[in-house]
């Protein structure tokens, strides 16, 4: 537990509540996100990890139907008083599933800075775009031709693209929706170094029921289990813990 | 080893099998003899205006204005596609909006309800009850008179309930991941809606506003109490009535000449070949998506 102090602390999450009219989702979920960490949300299907992540860009509050409360401080500011398309490049997504748009790779990585609606010269963009696929390990594989269609590489390369056109807009956090579980196991394995690597320069949140890559990646791994965090610990604390949910869930998930 | 699958096999009886075998033959039979009898008038139909307009066209009457019993067609033939476009102006925009507004949820569901209901009873409303609406409420009360807005307009009413659900299902056809993959790359509204659902929509909103061009092309209740008629072309928006082809048809068959039946015989011949044209671009364009 020493160790967590001396980390400083990106993301703070107090007593966030998010329902519908039917549901309580997440019931006053407590969380902190350390900075240059891999911070793995691990819990069964519907426990509520995804509504989290959906709830730190605010992306969540699209849905009219979703009621949320509590509070989430990003470098210790309010996320409600940051404009949430600033807080989303700032707070990057990928999502489970690979979903390049249907153009060619540099424009799907050049997607989030053309919006910005920023004058970039074209060398400064090809330079950024060239850093992030590299930073993907996408550049190498792709041998410099950016012009071919997103859509038409494999599902593992599809997946870096996502991470690439994220990591673009050079954000603080990164976050993963079960960035694996799509992949073939060559691919799911580039993944897991790409996120170990990328705790270097990025705050890594990773959702995921893979035990597999928790253990390989995680630095604090957190247990949701109907919406509450039931244990949170590094990496080699939680998987010694004695808590029964703990337990439970490793024995069901190995 | 006994086979217990081959054995169960052997055990099976077709009960009723002469039965349900009749029973498909009359269902099979009472469906082609349907189709038979749309095609063949669809078939007879379009042959008829066909072999009528054909024989009588001459190229005076393509390139000249006129009154439905002298002259041409050609103030008719431009009124039309004039009228169109307006009415293309009017109900475009409303329909491109009103579609992003039902399929990006954001709205309360009840909002959108309201929509969808609003765009269904309008599509059953008869054009005669539109073409009265807008000659009180266009032609009289806002003073219009007889014009291409007014008409456009009569027509936009029509037009937009078909355009918005066929932009809507071109929407909704976009995967859901990307949108939000746009939002979470930091994309406001207007973003989202200029680089993903209007370009990736592209080609069903084409097929769309064909279909919906075809429609309002053939159409001439409304057209009547809205945008009159001009025995030459329309000088402005206001104030002037147009010409258009479904009223030489109406009107040059019921006029006791012989050459106005002509008129009326290349009207609708032109009218029936730009709305199959049309259709089946849409078609095609539709099957391309």
């Amino acid at each position: 537990m020493e160790e967590k102090e001396k980390v400083e602390k990106i993301i703070e999450i107090e007593g966030l509540k998010v329902e519908t009219k039917n549901k309580v989702i997440l019931d006053g979920v407590d969380l902190n996100i350390f900075k240059n960490s891999v911070n793995t949300i691990v819990g069964p299907s519907g426990s509520g990890k995804s509504t989290l992540l959906r709830s730190l860009n605010r992306l969540l509050e699209m849905d009219p139907s979703i009621d949320v409360s509590g509070d989430i401080l990003f470098e210790k500011r309010n996320i409600t008083d940051i404009d949430p398309v600033e807080l989303r490049r700032e707070i990057g997504l990928v999502f489970q599933k690979p979903n390049p748009f249907p153009m060619s790779v540099y424009d799907n990585v050049a997607f989030g800075l053309r919006i910005q609606g920023k004058k970039l010269k074209k060398e400064e963009m090809d330079g950024m775009i060239n850093q992030s696929l590299e930073d993907a390990d996408l550049f190498e594989e792709l041998g410099g031709n950016l012009k071919q269609g997103g859509t038409s590489l494999s599902g593992g390369q599809q997946q870096r693209l996502c991470i690439a056109r994220a990591l673009v807009l050079r954000p603080k956090v990164l976050m993963f929706d079960e960035p694996t579980s799509a992949l073939d196991p060559i691919a799911k394995g580039k993944i897991v170094d790409l996120i170990r690597a990328l705790k270097q320069k990025y705050t890594v949140i990773l959702v995921t029921h893979d035990m597999n890559l928790t253990r390989k990646v995680s630095d604090y791994t957190n247990l949701i289990y109907e919406g509450k965090f039931v244990a949170k610990g590094t990496g080699s604390e939680f998987f010694e813990s004695e808590i029964e949910e703990v337990k439970d869930f490793l024995s069901e998930a190995d | 080893m006994t086979n217990s699958y081959t054995g169960d096999r052997r055990e099976i009886k077709w009960r009723n099998l002469g039965s349900r075998k009749l029973k498909n033959t009359i269902a099979n039979g009472l469906s082609y003899l349907v189709l038979g009898m749309m095609v063949v008038i669809l078939v007879s139909i379009f042959i008829y205006i066909m072999d009528s307009g054909a024989s009588h066209i001459t190229l005076t009457m393509l390139i000249t204005p006129g009154n439905t019993a002298t002259g041409g067609i050609l103030n008719a033939i431009v009124g039309t596609w004039e009228l169109v476009g307006m009415g293309l102006l009017f109900s475009l925009p409303p329909s491109i909006l009103g579609a992003l507004y039902v399929v990006n949820g954001r709205s309360n569901g009840t909002l959108s309800l309201i929509a969808r209901l609003f765009t269904d009873v309008l599509t059953s409303v008869p054009s005669i009850v539109i073409g009265l609406f807008a000659f009180i409420v266009l032609v009289q009360r806002l003073d219009m008179g007889y014009s291409l807005i007014a008409g456009g307009i009569a027509l936009a009413v029509m037009m937009l309930p078909y355009l918005m659900r066929i932009i809507e299902i071109s929407f909704k056809n976009i995967p859901r991941e990307q949108i939000e993959n746009a939002y979470a790359l930091g994309a406001d509204d207007i973003r989202v809606a200029s680089r993903i659902y209007l370009p990736q929509a592209k080609v069903g909103m084409f097929s769309g506003i064909l279909l919906a061009v075809s429609i309002a092309a053939g159409e001439t209740a409304q057209l009547l109490y809205s945008a009159g008629w001009n025995n030459n072309y329309a000088t402005g928006f206001l104030h002037s009535g147009v010409g258009y082809l479904t009223y030489v048809v109406w009107n040059g068959i019921n006029y006791p000449t012989t050459y106005s039946h002509y008129l009326a015989f290349v009207s609708a011949m032109i009218l029936m070949l730009s709305v199959t044209g049309l259709i089946a671009i849409s078609k095609y364009v539709g099957r391309r998506q």
